[in-house]
């Protein structure tokens, strides 16, 4: 998590996570319910917005622009990177 | 949503790493010649920086003013293509006051701040936002704009510039840039806050501010007063400020909002001459938030994030940042 994305991580910028299993395949939809289920400290709407991220937020997996690679759809496979670069500015 | 095709548009070869606009993959080379053509078209195009003239840069290490500082640096490097010929010099407000940060969290963010700096090579001056409580009545008022008769044309500037070269190559001289007390001397020195009293006025200003609104108008008045009152001081008569299109978006919305529609031009243009004697530039203004924000991880532009300026429990949030929201919103929606 980068540009400030990371305050509502604790400050943390990187996050190593193992996914357990589950009959659902692993994509970004539900990285995302995951994420807020399980890693959101405080206040999910500024990070959050319905089933996506919040508009402003960047999503890149394994660095490359997630417009390219499907967006929610991309199926996540071992070991994939994925990085939130929030381009707001405050609040 | 779908794939976009992942080749890259424009060279037909590399892998697309990005999307610009709606469907317009590029590969990270293609991407970083877009990036670096945009900034010297910029200035080209619009001829108001003049060789030789020493420009303020004014950095907020946030993601648009680093990524401009890059594009100088680049531009100015040897190898570059039509190398850019002015004179920069960077200044850094600090805001630490009114972002809620404590005295060491401030120290850490010049620290931090000190190094960014001192890497460029550049002059650079740090000041506090809590300057802001001695600046000069004069800086409400405009200053003197430079005589007509001395103020030269683009292409006269160019060839004195020249010319100037021509006559220090001859002579053996080496181009006078700044003046010795400017540089950076030695290993920076233990960056000092403002003492505590000052920092509680400077804060009871902020939070006699009756809404978030003002109080967001009260810190973009005050820090661009003191980068305004920073050129006048070292002699610079233009400043740039890496005001990103998303922010040059907001602003002009919220602007609307605030009753000021008529200053739009100033606010958001490409220059702003209001306060007379010296130019405020925004080379970025043509650039995505999306756009830098890719460029600076691609490219290791460092940054340093602070936190946002403070909000009282239960405050309803700035026009700003409705106004940001909203535009984002859009942008997402309708993507043009």
């Amino acid at each position: 998590f980068r540009g400030g994305a990371e305050l509502l991580f604790d400050g943390v910028k990187k996050h190593q996570v193992t996914l357990p299993c589950q009959p659902e395949p692993w994509d970004i939809r539900n990285l995302l319910k995951w994420i807020k289920q399980n890693m959101l400290k405080e206040r999910p709407e500024l990070f959050i917005q319905g089933e996506s991220v919040r508009p402003g937020i960047l999503v890149l997996i394994n660095e490359a622009d997630w417009e390219l690679m499907g967006e929610l759809d991309y199926k996540l496979q071992d070991q994939d990177n994925v990085l939130f670069i929030s381009t707001l500015h405050g609040g | 949503p779908h794939s976009s095709p992942r080749t890259c548009m424009k060279c037909g070869q590399g892998t697309a790493a990005l999307v610009i606009r709606v469907g317009d993959p590029f590969c990270r080379s293609c991407f970083r010649e877009y990036f670096v053509h945009k900034f010297r078209a910029m200035l080209g195009k619009n001829r108001v920086i003049f060789p030789g003239e020493k420009v303020l840069l004014a950095v907020s290490g946030g993601p648009a003013s680093s990524a401009m500082v890059r594009q100088v640096q680049e531009g100015l490097s040897r190898e570059a293509a039509k190398r850019l010929r002015f004179i920069p010099g960077l200044v850094y407000v600090e805001e630490g006051a009114v972002r809620r940060q404590s005295p060491e969290q401030r120290q850490q963010t010049l620290a931090q701040m000190e190094t960014l700096l001192q890497a460029t090579g550049f002059p650079y001056h740090v000041i506090h936002l809590e300057e802001a409580l001695e600046l000069p009545q004069s800086i409400l008022q405009p200053g003197p704009e430079r005589a007509s008769t001395a103020s030269p044309s683009y292409k006269e500037a160019v060839d004195s510039f020249i010319q100037q070269q021509r006559q220090d190559r001859d002579s053996g001289t080496s181009v006078p840039g700044h003046s010795p007390q400017d540089r950076p001397a030695g290993p920076p020195a233990t960056p000092c806050l403002p003492d505590a009293a000052r920092s509680r006025e400077l804060l009871r200003g902020f939070e006699a501010a009756a809404t978030a609104t003002a109080r967001e108008e009260l810190l973009e008045m005050l820090r661009t007063h003191l980068i305004v009152q920073t050129a006048r001081d070292k002699g610079y008569a233009k400043v740039m400020t890496g005001e990103s299109l998303t922010r040059v978006a907001v602003k002009l919305l919220t602007n609307l909002s605030l009753g000021r529609g008529a200053f739009l031009a100033v606010d958001t243009g490409f220059t702003d001459q209001r306060h007379g004697d010296v130019m405020v530039v925004r080379p970025m203004r043509d650039y995505t938030a999306k756009e830098i924000a890719f460029y600076n991880l691609f490219f290791g532009v460092p940054t340093v994030t602070v936190p946002p300026l403070f909000t009282k429990p239960r405050e309803k949030p700035s026009i700003h940042q409705l106004v940001e929201d909203f535009l984002l919103g859009l942008q997402e929606e309708f993507p043009s």
